[in-house]
């Protein structure tokens, strides 16, 4: 990288909740695949299996399952031996702005067909609240233009299946 | 009929007002995302696959490709001028790019890399005029044998230039595999993992998990760390370069076409590596290695035409054979068959108009970057003073409305969440997306084939072992080995390659 002064100002933000070593997230993510390994091949048990010339239903899925459960128990083996490049590094997670993201989105996959399409408009309020310093007032003013522009574009003008901006 | 018939008959399609307008969206919004950090082709992909719905397949293809090969355009932009790649594939020109701007030659890369970048792709649209139709003629012979040969082939590329370790990478394939397991089985239609629900019946749809794991995911990290930018403002002036700048770019300009088209073929991060492997060989072959990094133009005339070579080649596996190379590429393939065009043996003969509309608007639609790209620089680069915040607003709207159209479900929107959420942990620690996406696209052909395969050999595995199953795996990763030692040989090394995306 060339010698010259970074044009970027980091904004620090909030500070993430948690600092999670790479090889221990790497770990964890890894047994929680092997569990699923684990479970998933034991569904595939339950599926026709056919036999080794003429395989059936359950057959692939199993040795998917079989698979992921060695590929994953490889990382974790590798993981214990330190082999990770990012080594002790921490990495940091669980910032308040993604969760209130993943948390709107399950709101809207609720609401979407209950409410609306207004629905998404709560959620870019709360976005753009944690993520800007505009306040609630004007949050909700911009939040408000993106969803009507959207529902205008989209539903209006373009004529795509979407639900009613109200349901009542 | 001729190949030059076919290609006049795809212009006369292309140069219609309306396909015209639709390249134009496509190319102008390709850039606009290539230019924006934190959305690269995907994420463009997707947020305008819904636009699409109501448009021809000639249509929708050449805005979607548009905007494939208009993101590998403005990525270069942010790198030049403010060190920011805007999209992966972008990062090797921050190393003398920003340097160049620096010294007050940024009109001078800008130029550089959009000539390289036309040169590129030019060629490699050439190339796809030239060797696809020939390829799909060779491959509507192949059984579902040389099918699976094929399609193993190219996950075990995937694996083999990942940039994650290879356990990593095998176990993102095999969870690739047990996603597309779900639902109705392709050959005995039995219900697998499908709990009951309705929705899971025709399997986990792929736009929600790729919606999911590339731009949710890309938000979720992105808004961690949102950072204000000064970029370096070029003068209109300065976009003239020098002669000896243009002598002394032509030559990297030349390989790194050649380099471009090669990976492009070869499926995975072909893009990135094709650039890290450009700008390796500048750097070997010249006489200064080091003045690298402080600003030598061939540090950003070979990577960005490579960059550029790589989409008209990544092309070819994809019509050809219907195998995505890339997350894009699958997306685009989505795309295809969302529009009753199936890609494969058989598209080039039955949709002769789709194809050679598509090659006749990528030579249209390059000519229209290098146009946009160097008098509306300075458009783009004010782009940039958007915030990140309204952006990751608006994305998500987008990614909702684009996810529900598709089947008018909101489980898939559930699934994008998931996906989100799933694709945030894997990147945070290093695990790479982009092979469990391609294993999710290809799981249910792989079984297909292979399943096939046994009733062809009546359960042989011998003679499946014997056939040209083995000759052409053996000598694929023969090749690809080659490649390898010669990419180690230049100087590059895995952990060169930034963090997985």
């Amino acid at each position: 990288m060339s010698d010259a002064a970074d044009p970027r100002e980091e904004d620090p933000g909030d500070e993430a909740p948690f600092l999670v070593r790479v090889r221990t997230g790497e770990a964890v993510i890894a047994a929680m695949l092997l569990a699923l390994a684990v479970a998933a091949g034991v569904l595939a048990g339950r599926l026709p299996l056919g036999t080794w010339r003429l395989p059936n239903a359950g057959f692939f899925p199993l040795v998917a399952a079989v698979g992921l459960a060695v590929s994953s128990a490889a990382v974790l083996v590798g993981a214990g031996l330190g082999g990770t490049r990012g080594g002790t590094a921490g990495v940091p997670i669980g910032h308040l702005q993604g969760a209130a993201l993943l948390l709107g989105l399950l709101a809207v996959a609720w609401g979407f067909e209950r409410l609306g399409f207004v629905v998404l408009w709560p959620v870019c309020v709360l976005l753009l609240v944690l993520l800007t310093r505009l306040g609630w007032l004007r949050s909700a003013a911009v939040a408000g233009a993106f969803v009507a522009g959207a529902y205008l574009v989209f539903a209006t003008l373009l004529g795509l299946q979407l639900p009613a901006f109200v349901i009542f | 009929m001729s190949s030059l018939d076919l290609l006049s008959q795809g212009f006369a399609i292309a140069l219609q007002p309306h396909n015209l307008f639709l390249c134009f969206v496509g190319v102008f919004w390709g850039t606009v995302v290539g230019v924006l950090p934190g959305l690269g082709p995907l994420a463009g992909l997707t947020l305008l696959l819904p636009l699409t719905f109501k448009l021809d397949a000639n249509g929708a293809i050449i805005m979607l490709s548009g905007i494939f090969y208009g993101a590998m355009y403005g990525g270069s932009t942010t790198s030049i001028l403010m060190r920011i790649p805007g999209e992966a594939a972008s990062i090797v020109t921050c190393l003398d790019g920003y340097a160049m701007a620096r010294q007050g030659r940024a009109g001078t890369a800008l130029v550089v890399a959009a000539v390289g970048s036309f040169i590129g792709a030019s060629v490699s649209i050439v190339g796809l005029m030239l060797f696809a139709p020939p390829l799909a003629e060779l491959m509507v012979r192949i059984g579902p044998v040389e099918e699976l040969a094929l399609l193993l082939l190219t996950l075990m590329v995937v694996s083999f230039v990942s940039q994650s370790r290879l356990p990593k990478t095998a176990a993102m394939i095999f969870l690739g595999f047990l996603i597309a397991s779900v639902g109705l089985d392709p050959v005995e239609a039995v219900a697998r993992y499908t709990f009951g629900l309705i929705e899971l019946t025709d399997g986990i749809n792929f736009v929600a998990i790729a919606i999911g794991l590339f731009g949710i995911s890309e938000i979720l990290l992105t808004i961690e760390r949102i950072a204000t930018v000064q970029p370096i403002r070029p003068a209109f002036r300065d976009l003239l370069p020098r002669w000896s700048d243009l002598k002394a770019s032509m030559p990297a300009i030349m390989r790194g076409t050649g380099i471009g088209f090669l990976f492009g073929l070869v499926p995975g991060p072909s893009g990135v590596l094709s650039t890290f492997t450009s700008y390796a060989l500048e750097k070997r072959i010249s006489g200064d290695p080091d003045s690298f990094g402080k600003g030598r133009i061939e540090g950003v005339a070979g990577p960005e035409t490579a960059n550029n070579a790589t989409t008209g080649a990544a092309m070819i596996p994809l019509m050809v054979l219907g195998i995505p190379s890339i997350p894009a590429t699958a997306l685009l393939l989505s795309a295809l068959i969302i529009h009753n065009v199936q890609p494969g043996t058989l598209m080039i003969q039955q949709h002769p108009e789709v194809f050679w509309g598509l090659i006749a608007s990528m030579y249209i639609g390059n000519a229209m970057l290098l146009v946009l790209n160097l008098p509306l620089v300075g458009i783009f680069v004010n782009l940039l003073r958007i915030p990140y915040a309204y952006l990751a607003v608006l994305i998500t709207v987008f990614c909702v409305i684009g996810v529900y159209t598709l089947r008018s479900t909101t489980f898939d929107i559930m699934v994008m969440l998931a996906f989100g959420a799933i694709g945030y942990a894997l990147r945070k620690f290093e695990y790479d997306v982009a092979p469990l996406l391609l294993a999710v696209v290809l799981g249910d052909r792989i079984e297909s084939a292979f399943r096939q395969s046994l009733i062809v050999t009546s359960g042989d595995y011998w003679r499946l072992a014997t056939s040209s199953f083995v000759q052409a795996i053996a000598g694929a990763l023969v090749l690809i080995l080659a490649v390898r030692l010669v990419i180690r040989a230049l100087g590059y090394r895995k952990h060169d390659l930034p963090p997985p995306e």
